[in-house]
């Protein structure tokens, strides 16, 4: 075993530390007092793009990526390190860089090179920033994805994308969506398809972006679908292929998941050093009688937030030597997000009045951190994933309870 | 940033889960009832190299990592954690007081805030039937009480002969430096740590079948949402107290012993919250001794009572704070 922060890794999160500290913070405050994400045209963008520095989560950053030829890469434990780092300074912000992020996951892992060509070397060009959204969940079905409505049909030489998609990070931005849908409802999973829309796409139109308790620097869209035609060439898996589509998206999230529990540990250690530098100024002379009784909670947050990043470096580890991380995903994920809430709420009780105060960044944690026990599968969610692995749990119905999760 | 264990490192848990699956295990109740480990349990234990392997204080070249070896004492735990606090004990302390520059054989370490205020007698203390103490406080003073030991009934850890102690007289006194002082707490915490895990890995285990089997309205209890999130949050308990340990061991082995602190407390939240779940989906069942999930909660609360407890701890984990 070997905790060690590998050399290359303490660089790169220098770097986004400088720029989280430089620019990542007081735009995501700006962002959130505008109530909206930066506009596309912002310098902003085409600053981190002349850096190199792209993809949210993704990109230089560390994005999940097939890895082909049997070599162990840091892929993923980068990811969950500098995912940290970046939710630190400012998760809806880290979310809203430019590059291929959650959308061009599914084409690194799954798609064929001429796709992998055609949609993700674009983002290697620096003349204008791009976005790409991850096109899952629908206003009826979240995590249930077996009721995914979207219908995916095959005309001729093309594809026939027809449904909504909600809650689209980045999504009325995107180059592209990648659409996960159904051939057939009755087919169950073997009816399941992902295909690579084009915003151009006559038919794509963006119903609405959100308003949100937090994470406001990040846009979350409504997107729509009505008969968009797509070439065969824009289909990321094969018909006839069994379940393979959303196999493909669950093999995502085993990913990012982890990434996802790295961020709330993020946020939560940001909230411990807010109120632990306002501990230390305050509870001295007059007040000092109040240090040890915030001691002990400090210490209680600070030691769950290390142990819940163990966890979440843990999982990343299985992920990138290609060991079943479900589970760990599950737990990292399910574990951090609650105790992140937890951490950024003992900030505002500590400061009392003064962290309910919205010219305070501690409520702004408070209410972008929420989001986190969320995305990606809700807290029930995990424990539903946990406890089919280790129970076989099912539900009444039987067959269909977490096996949409994998 | 790597989990992994070498092969060697697999070999000495392996032969740990060996011991303790065919000495440990089937005797649990034998060694509870009897209020102490037969020598020969002992000198078996001693045959298998494993307690040399443990004690890293002996031989710190060994080409084992203490994750390893905190690995190793969690197999152990798994089958009976009051027997795994006895045999860690005895093979654990001698170095330990060795290194606080005692000379003095003990039986039990009880760590106090301050030795000249703490009170005696001290009502249960887990000690193999001997009568010498080594107390060691937070100045790094150290003694070492020949106490009378009188045999007590306890909540739990009964195997490790708990005995109520009264002071007798201070056989050897002294002063440790601060770094030894803080190494001896944090690797006290680790182990103790380490035996609270495994203690929590059984009772998950045993709760998670139990739950498959028993069926109620009509379905196995593992189908019932209730009960299935009750074990998830269990196992994530569980995973938690295990990269604690793996985490604070690799620490401690680099002379940073903050993360042993920390890692104890964890897991005396961890093992309280586990093993009392386990107890709760046996329902009644869990609360007669036909299971051992009743006698890992006992032992559980007990052993979180050792070395000064939560308490003691914090004061030294939120010593920094502010």
């Amino acid at each position: 075993m070997d905790f060690t922060l590998p050399k290359k890794f303490e660089g790169l999160r220098q770097m986004i530390s400088f720029l989280g500290r430089d620019r990542l913070r007081p735009l995501g405050l700006e962002a959130d007092q505008m109530g909206h994400a930066l506009s596309r045209d912002h310098p902003f963008f085409t600053e981190v793009l002349e850096m190199g520095l792209t993809g949210g989560f993704a990109g230089k950053m560390g994005s999940p990526r097939a890895d082909d030829d049997g070599r162990v890469r840091k892929t993923v434990r980068r990811a969950v390190v500098m995912a940290e780092e970046a939710a630190y300074w400012d998760r809806g912000m880290a979310t809203s860089l430019p590059g291929p992020g959650l959308g061009g996951a599914p084409i690194m892992m799954m798609g064929t090179p001429e796709q992998k060509e055609r949609f993700l070397n674009p983002f290697k060009e620096k003349d204008r920033p791009r976005w790409a959204g991850f096109g899952m969940t629908e206003p009826g079905a979240g995590s249930d994805v077996a009721r995914i409505q979207t219908r995916i049909s095959f005309q001729g030489d093309e594809i026939v994308v027809s449904g909504q998609k909600c809650f689209i990070s980045n999504g009325a931005r995107a180059e592209f969506i990648t659409v996960w849908g159904t051939e057939d409802p009755a087919l169950g999973r073997a009816g399941h398809r992902a295909v690579i829309v084009p915003q151009d796409t006559p038919g794509f139109s963006v119903v609405g972006v959100e308003h949100k308790m937090g994470l406001n620097a990040s846009e979350t869209a409504t997107l729509s679908f009505e008969d968009c035609r797509v070439p065969m060439a824009n289909l990321l898996t094969p018909r006839g292929a069994s379940g393979e589509g959303f196999k493909g998206a669950m093999k995502t999230l085993n990913m990012t998941r982890p990434i996802v529990a790295g961020m709330a540990v993020g946020i939560g250690r940001a909230a411990y050093d807010e109120c632990s530098r306002f501990a230390n100024e305050n509870f001295t002379g007059p007040s000092a009688w109040r240090a040890g009784r915030v001691a002990d909670r400090l210490a209680r947050i600070r030691r769950k937030l290390d142990m819940a990043r163990l966890l979440a470096w843990k999982s990343a580890w299985e992920a990138d030597h290609k060991l079943p991380n479900q589970l760990s995903a599950a737990i990292a994920k399910a574990t951090a997000a609650p105790l992140a809430l937890e951490a950024t709420s003992l900030g505002i009780e500590i400061l009392g009045l003064a962290g309910g105060a919205s010219d305070h960044l501690i409520e702004k944690l408070y209410r972008d951190v929420k989001a986190l026990d969320i995305v990606e599968g809700t807290g029930q969610i995990q424990r539903v994933i946990i406890a089919r692995q280790l129970i076989g749990y099912t539900d009444e119905r039987g067959k269909n309870q977490g096996e949409s999760h994998g | 940033m790597d989990f992994s264990l070498t092969e060697e490192e697999r070999m000495v848990v392996q032969m740990a889960g060996q011991f303790a699956d065919g000495e440990l295990s089937p005797n649990m109740r034998a060694h509870e009832a009897s209020g102490r480990l037969p020598p020969e349990l002992t000198d078996k234990f001693e045959e298998t190299g494993i307690p040399m392997l443990g004690v890293p204080e002996v031989d710190p070249d060994m080409p084992v990592s203490w994750a390893a070896r905190v690995r190793a004492i969690q197999r152990l735990a798994q089958a009976d954690g009051a027997a795994t606090l006895m045999l860690w004990q005895a093979a654990w302390l001698p170095p330990a007081a060795a290194r606080l520059g005692s000379s003095g054989a003990a039986h039990a370490l009880v760590l106090v805030r301050d030795r000249q205020q703490m009170r005696w007698p001290i009502p249960c203390v887990p000690m193999a039937g001997g009568n010498r103490i080594l107390v060691l406080d937070d100045t790094g003073s150290f003694g070492v009480a020949s106490v009378e030991a009188t045999p007590t009934r306890a909540l739990g850890l009964a195997a490790a002969g708990q005995a109520s102690c009264s002071f007798i007289s201070w056989a050897e006194e002294g002063t440790a430096t601060q770094p030894a002082a803080a190494a001896v707490r944090a690797s006290a915490r680790l182990w103790g740590g380490a035996i609270l895990t495994g203690i929590a890995q059984a009772s998950l285990a045993h709760a998670s079948a139990y739950v498959q089997e028993r069926v109620t309205f009509g379905k196995p209890l593992s189908n019932h949402q209730g009960v299935a999130f009750m074990v998830a949050d269990m196992a994530m308990r569980t995973e938690g107290m295990d990269v604690a340990c793996a985490h604070a061991a690799w620490m401690l082995e680099s002379g940073e012993t903050g993360p042993a602190t920390d890692a104890w407390l964890e897991c005396i939240e961890g093992a309280l919250f586990v093993t009392d779940h386990a107890v709760q989906l046996l329902g009644g069942h869990g609360y007669t001794r036909d299971h051992p999930v009743e006698k890992w909660m006992r032992d559980a609360r007990a052993l979180s009572l050792l070395w000064g407890g939560v308490d003691l701890a914090l004061d030294d984990a939120a010593r920094g704070e502010i």
